[in-house]
């Protein structure tokens, strides 16, 4: 990524380097490639200040279960979830202005519903995982706890779930990165309900959770409040 | 000194009979002049208003006909400053609206074709629709017609009886669509490989969904070529991009991995009659210079 900041003007731009091992390293003088795409930013009083720090994905992630799994009636599930991050570039400390969003990782995009009515979504082809030591600790990805209670009388077969990560809050551990849990509760008939987002501390080890980034969307939108009919489609049998 | 009063007032009498008699031409004068603009800002009002709790298409729709309803209020409401008997008028207004509507029952079609276009509501405006072969984004949606603007920013008028009653095709009614692209590769190629290279070119472009899945299917046996069919899903914001960054991609990926897309080939025959004839193709200077050496040797 490259930053260029005149007096009135912020310029960024970015490219991928598919063959580099490290994570990249802060430079001051390195000259930029000319086949960047620039994208300009104008203010009207001089801004020096730059803040970037890691944010969840804005747009829908749909998870396949590494193997399909079914819950049994009266049981619930944990997967562990690894996002990929998503650079966030902020510009002047007292009045915030986000000039970029550049995720780490591409991701390919996906349609979670039927054709004729869905949802436009990314999707992780890494899956979910059963416990979190599958889960190698990477500096550019998050841990999502998703937890599935099934309260009906019936089985809940699951390939694949949907999360809306811009509920969620993003958590810095003591070795990992973490979003909040993501909570669901099946009560059969394909409903479910209480699907919310909360503090991940009593699902995790890491006792020192700093939060480092708010919800993009807060609770009163949240999907709490949508019908059951759109919460049936957090999770695809 | 008497006479100067007398004047005055027969002046002023004058006026006042002037102004009684121009009074209803005042009046209709100010019903154009504060009616229409008023219908026309609360046309617009009225659109404002309810766009945001009701679709692109039904706002369009009810502005036009508040401005409709609202012209006929402010042209009778002039009649009737002018003086005009309104009874007479709306019933000479029916004799002439059934000559009118003998003489122009195209139009009544349209507009009736309209009404049922709008009941169906088979597009809105800003869909993109194909139409008795024009292409384009939905432009207005009128009593008589609907307009389009084609791609290349060409203005096309269809007139609503033939949206009606001819095949339409909307094109961006559903939010996911599918690009089908046929390719066809050399008859020597290994069918399973083809298909692992296709796959994986879907799986690398990110304007593809992931789900619903690709699909390739092989076609058939075409006269040159194994026939194959590579179907990618897409949002249908990314058709373009998609469009021009999986042709180069397959083509790419096709000549790393060896496969040759082959053009059309022939195989001339004599027949069994005769044996097949030999064809030598030579290049053009040595031709000629074995041409000149034979010259010189018979010479």
């Amino acid at each position: 990524m490259w930053l260029h900041n005149t007096e009135l003007d912020w310029k960024v731009a970015h490219d991928r380097d598919e063959s580099a091992s490290s994570h990249g390293e802060w430079s001051e003088t390195e000259t930029s490639p000319e086949t960047l795409s620039w994208q300009r930013w104008s203010f009207d009083s001089g801004i020096t200040s730059v803040r970037i720090r890691p944010t969840l994905p804005s747009t829908p992630v749909v998870v396949r279960a590494n193997n399909p799994v079914t819950i049994p009636a009266g049981h619930e599930a944990r997967f562990f979830v690894s996002i990929p991050m998503v650079l966030k570039v902020e510009v002047d400390r007292e009045r915030p202005v986000v000039i970029a969003e550049i995720p780490l990782v591409v991701l390919s995009k996906t349609w979670f519903g039927v054709p004729t009515e869905g949802e436009l979504c990314q999707v992780l082809k890494s899956g979910a995982a059963r416990t979190l030591e599958e889960t190698r600790p990477d500096p550019v990805r998050a841990v999502c706890v998703l937890q599935i209670k099934n309260t009906s009388t019936e089985p809940l077969p699951i390939q694949k779930f949907c999360l809306r990560l811009d509920y969620a809050g993003l958590y810095h551990g003591k070795c990992r990165l973490w979003t909040s849990a993501h909570l669901i509760q099946y009560v059969g008939g394909g409903e479910f309900k209480h699907a919310h987002f909360e503090p991940p501390e009593k699902f995790v080890t890491d006792s020192e959770l700093v939060l480092l980034e708010k919800e993009r969307k807060s609770a009163d939108q949240s999907i709490f409040k949508k019908g059951f009919s759109q919460l049936s489609n957090l999770v695809m049998a | 000194m008497i006479e100067l009063p007398i004047y005055f007032l027969e002046t002023v009498q004058e006026a006042g009979e002037e102004l009684r008699t121009s009074q209803p031409y005042i009046n209709a004068l100010v019903t154009i002049l504060i009616g229409f603009p008023l219908v026309i800002v609360g046309s617009r009002l009225l659109a404002r208003l309810i766009k945001k709790k009701v679709s692109e298409h039904a706002s369009f729709l009810a502005r036009r006909l508040a401005f409709y309803i609202g012209c006929i209020f402010v042209v009778i409401t002039i009649l009737g400053n002018l003086g005009f008997n309104l009874t007479a008028i709306l019933g000479a207004a029916g004799i002439i609206s059934a000559a009118i509507g003998f003489a122009s029952s195209s139009s009544i079609s349209n507009i009736i074709s309209g009404l049922f276009l709008i009941w169906e509501k088979p597009f809105q405006i800003g869909d993109a629709i194909t139409v008795g072969g024009h292409t384009g984004s939905v432009y207005s949606f009128d009593l008589l017609s609907i307009k389009l603007r084609t791609f290349d920013n060409r203005f096309v008028r269809i007139p609503n009886t033939q949206v009606l009653t001819s095949d339409s095709v909307n094109i961006t009614k559903f939010p996911i669509r599918r690009l089908d692209i046929n390719v066809g590769v050399d008859y020597k190629e290994d069918i399973p490989t083809v298909v692992k290279v296709l796959r994986e070119v879907a799986d690398r472009n990110p304007l593809c969904l992931d789900e619903p899945e690709p699909v390739i299917i092989f076609t058939g046996y075409g006269d040159s070529s194994l026939d194959f069919m590579l179907g990618v899903w897409f949002s249908k914001t990314d058709m373009l991009a998609l469009r021009n960054s999986i042709m180069q991609e397959i083509k790419k990926s096709f000549d790393q991995a060896g496969i040759s897309i082959p053009f059309p080939h022939r195989t001339l025959y004599a027949g069994d009659v005769t044996k097949p004839f030999p064809v030598q193709v030579i290049q053009g200077k040595k031709a000629e210079s074995d041409r000149q050496d034979s010259d010189t040797t018979s010479a």
